[in-house]
């Protein structure tokens, strides 16, 4: 299931809460996994036997790790926690990486094997790095093993976070998971946040996606259409991407949880370090946490550190998808962060502001044609439109006449300016005229929001397979 | 004025709170009113302006749920039975329109509320064209005694090119042409140069059509080629409130209504539509209905003869798209029979049919002509 469907928003939401919020505090967990196992089953029943091993098998290992420490066998400890990293990357490879490791053993040897055609369980990416994190994080002693396997479960399947991120660490709602207090304040913030996130998707992500796809199946854009295409896909996987999890907090909210931000207006960054530092936080966070620091981070000279990041930065591109570009999508960033780091930083920290931005925007554009176009000679035949072509023509015109309003709303929206805006419109209002205000607008939101999902049959979803 | 005491600034922070309720309750009420008002309103089997049937109330049993097929319906149910589903379509469609789109569900919104499929460079399939015409060449040829002609009905944005929004990426008609006259010469049919004066009359503004003027025009310029008397047939309106396919895809409220008339002193014997016989080649039932464009010849059928009374000793064999539904009845007194074939639908050998005749007209606008993949059935055996 989506957040963005008609069967989301009018039967499994209001359904999930009103049970929820019928149930005595401690059913509530139960509650929370029973919907979130039917939200992951919606789209692939059978997968749900994955999230159930994931559950006992990450819950186990935890006890295991935590009954060896207080017994002092610590490498029977360490023996449980390879067990779990392996069996839990043994998923994500099998079901993730087979077919894509097949395919490259067949080319390079011929070898004639057979793919097993396997589809992807929904949001694997995800919940097979969070399952990591709580058996990891036990293993480090930063938080005690959880008794109760339902709390493990709803953890695991938690279904706002399931599919699409963020990626939620246990230890940051550890506590939460036991001894949240739900409130009507909280709640009617997760909503309002939930709607903004809606409408990032519906109203601007999917637009732009349209745009993006239309351009990128012409045979020969003008290098102004290619650019306006590169332009409209960095758009559109910003507000699809930050608006899932902005759903995603907001209905934590909902629920009394409190997921780590995931996403700081990336756009406005003046470096490609500090991009990363504002992107997808809880999967950087994650690479730095649990492989980054791991390997040494910087601690061992300038040397290993390069090295490190490009470890680092080849998983990420590999976690990305299974697929080469996804690889040399990760390795570019590699390259630009250790450029950076190296000298490119300290330029840039002396040179004017809009420098900065020009060079940072450049960088990500460029870096979301190379993860967009997976296949290698559509890539080159792509980026030579970019460069080579024809600068303009009346096609060029009429998108970008057509899209007009969408694109300055899109670029005005990926700023920290409405922000900055409603603040101080908010901090002249009486509180009362501020609420009322925030009503009609979230209302106008999720009412344009639905009339969009009704009449569009253009609702893809960018994460939906990561 | 004295500080709020520890107390007051609870109350307040309370207050600050509570206000917070509105916000929530507003989303929960549109939420879950909408989801109350869906299911309450009786289900929908078809939608007229969508011209299809909607998902009805999926049935849950095991097999269902586990191949996927029971959540796949819940979902297309949710969406197609949400109450006042029209009206969300028609706010999308607004909205678009107000944001400067220039285009709403690959439909150009021209000007005076006129409308036209999308067909660019890109979607255009030039292959599918050139094969197309191959085949009706190869059919021509194995019919070198019988008056074959080709008449490629233009696109209505080729000529009403001014009507389009700027700029907007058109595939190439012109190069379409010239193909077709390189290949057929005297045998195609140009009706360019005489619809274009008036263009405006020739085509729906809400409908992918031509208006039976439009057809009219044509009639005096096959007349002129096939060496026919152009019977100047008289035009009578039968419906002023037709809104046609293209409504259906951009629903906005505000879309002008067309016109429809019919020719109605073409009168015929009988007509069978695939083994359903009638007296006229007009359903004025249609009229009743949404789609008022099925008044001609009561939509498409695999194959219609028309016995049309007259006695010329000629009879025509029509391979055609439903461009030819409002065409044909100006040629009822020029051939005893009329055979005609939409070989989407059709299943049997064309060559015997073929035979029986001692015409062939092939009729189609230029874009169905391209995407349709049913050509090849005019040569199998």
């Amino acid at each position: 299931m989506v957040f963005s469907s008609t069967v989301f928003l009018l039967l499994f939401l209001p359904l999930t809460a009103a049970v929820y919020f019928l149930c005595p505090r401690r059913a509530r967990n139960t509650v929370l996994l029973l919907a979130s196992l039917v939200f992951y089953g919606w789209g692939e029943p059978k997968y749900i036997l994955i999230m159930l091993f994931s559950t006992v098998f990450d819950y186990t290992n935890a006890r295991l790790i935590g009954h060896f420490r207080t017994t002092g066998r610590e490498k029977a400890a360490k023996a449980v926690l390879i067990v779990d990293i392996v069996g839990n990357l043994g998923i994500l490879g099998f079901f993730k990486y087979t077919d894509f490791a097949i395919d490259n053993i067949n080319s390079l040897l011929s070898a004639g094997i057979p793919a097993l055609g396997l589809s992807l369980p929904i949001g694997i990416s995800f919940y097979t790095f969070q399952t990591m994190s709580y058996t990891i994080d036990v293993y480090r002693g930063i938080v005690k093993p959880q008794r109760n396997i339902l709390n493990v479960g709803a953890y695991v399947t938690l279904f706002p976070q399931l599919i699409a991120g963020p990626i939620v660490q246990y230890k940051t709602v550890e506590h939460e998971l036991m001894f949240r207090r739900e409130s009507v304040f909280e709640a009617s913030r997760g909503m309002q946040r939930f709607v903004v996130g809606l409408a990032k998707k519906v109203l601007i992500a999917n637009q732009v996606g349209a745009l993006w796809e239309e351009i990128a199946a012409m045979s020969a854009p003008s290098a102004a259409t290619a650019w306006l295409g590169a332009i409209a896909f960095t758009f559109q996987i910003y507000f699809d991407f930050s608006g899932y999890s902005d759903m995603a907090i907001g209905l934590g909210h909902l629920f009394g949880f409190h997921f780590l931000e995931n996403f700081e207006h990336p756009y406005e960054s003046r470096t490609v370090t500090e991009f990363w530092r504002r992107w997808h936080i809880s999967l950087s966070t994650w690479f730095r946490e649990y492989v980054y620091i791991p390997l040494g981070g910087n601690r061992h000279g300038k040397a290993r550190q390069i090295l490190n990041l490009a470890i680092v930065w080849f998983l990420t591109g590999l976690w990305h998808g299974a697929s080469w570009n996804f690889v040399l999508w990760g390795m570019y960033y590699a390259l630009l962060l250790i450029l950076e780091k190296l000298f490119l930083l300290r330029w840039l920290d002396k040179a004017p502001r809009f420098v900065g931005h020009l060079y940072t925007i450049l960088c990500f554009i460029m870096g979301w044609v190379l993860f967009a176009i997976t296949d290698f000679s559509q890539l080159g035949q792509y980026l030579s439109a970019m460069f080579t072509a024809t600068f303009a023509d009346g096609t060029a015109l009429y998108l970008l006449r057509s899209n007009a309003v969408l694109l300055v709303l899109a670029a005005v929206g990926c700023t920290t300016g409405p922000l900055r805006l409603w603040n101080r419109v908010e901090a002249r209002l009486s509180d009362g005229a501020a609420v009322t205000l925030r009503t009609v607008g979230v209302v106008v939101l999720l009412l344009l929001s639905i009339a969009f999902l009704v009449g569009d049959s253009y609702n893809p979803f960018l994460y939906f397979r990561f | 004025m004295s500080q709020p005491d520890k107390g007051g600034a609870r109350l307040m922070k309370r207050e600050h709170q509570r206000r917070e309720l509105a916000p929530l309750l507003a989303i929960a009420l549109v939420l879950v009113g909408l989801s109350a008002a869906s299911l309450l309103t009786p289900d929908r089997e078809f939608s007229p302006n969508e011209n299809r049937y909607l998902q009805q109330r999926p049935e849950l049993t095991w097999t269902t749920l586990m191949d996927g097929t029971f959540t796949k319906k819940a979902e297309d149910y949710t969406a197609d039975q949400i109450a006042l589903r029209d009206m969300w379509m028609e706010s999308a469609s607004v909205v678009q329109r107000a944001a400067g789109r220039r285009e709403v569900n690959d439909t150009w919104l021209g000007r005076d509320g006129r409308y036209f499929a999308k067909v660019t460079p890109d979607t255009f399939d030039a292959a599918q064209y050139e094969k197309n015409l191959a085949q009706v060449r190869t059919f021509f040829d194995a019919h070198p005694d019988k008056d074959c002609r080709v008449m490629m009905v233009p696109t209505p944005a080729c000529l009403l090119r001014d009507d389009l929004p700027a700029n907007a990426p058109l595939f190439d008609a012109e190069g379409c042409f010239d193909m077709l006259l390189a290949d057929f010469a005297a045998e195609a049919i140009d009706l360019r140069a005489a619809l274009t004066p008036n263009a405006a009359e020739m085509y729906y503004r809400t409908d992918h059509h031509w208006t039976t003027q439009g057809a009219q025009t044509a009639y005096g310029v096959w007349c002129a080629a096939t060496g026919h008397t152009d019977r100047s047939w008289r035009l009578e309106a039968v419906s002023t409130t037709f809104r046609g396919t293209l409504y259906s895809k951009v629903l906005l409220p505000d879309s002008p209504y067309d016109t429809v008339a019919i020719a109605p002193d073409a009168a015929i014997r009988s007509m069978d539509c695939d083994g359903a016989v009638s007296g006229s080649l007009y359903d004025m039932a249609a009229l009743e209905e949404k789609d008022h464009y099925k008044v001609f010849m009561g939509g498409n059928y695999a194959k219609v003869v028309i016995d049309t009374g007259a006695a010329t000793g000629k009879s025509l064999l029509v391979v055609k798209d439903s461009f030819a539904n409002s065409f044909l009845p100006f040629l009822v007194k020029d051939y005893d029979t009329i055979t005609v074939l939409d070989l989407r639908y059709f299943r049997e050998g064309v060559q015997p049919l073929a035979d029986g005749a001692t015409d062939v007209l092939v009729l189609y606008e230029l874009t169905n002509f391209a995407a349709d993949k049913n050509l090849y059935k005019l040569n199998k055996s």
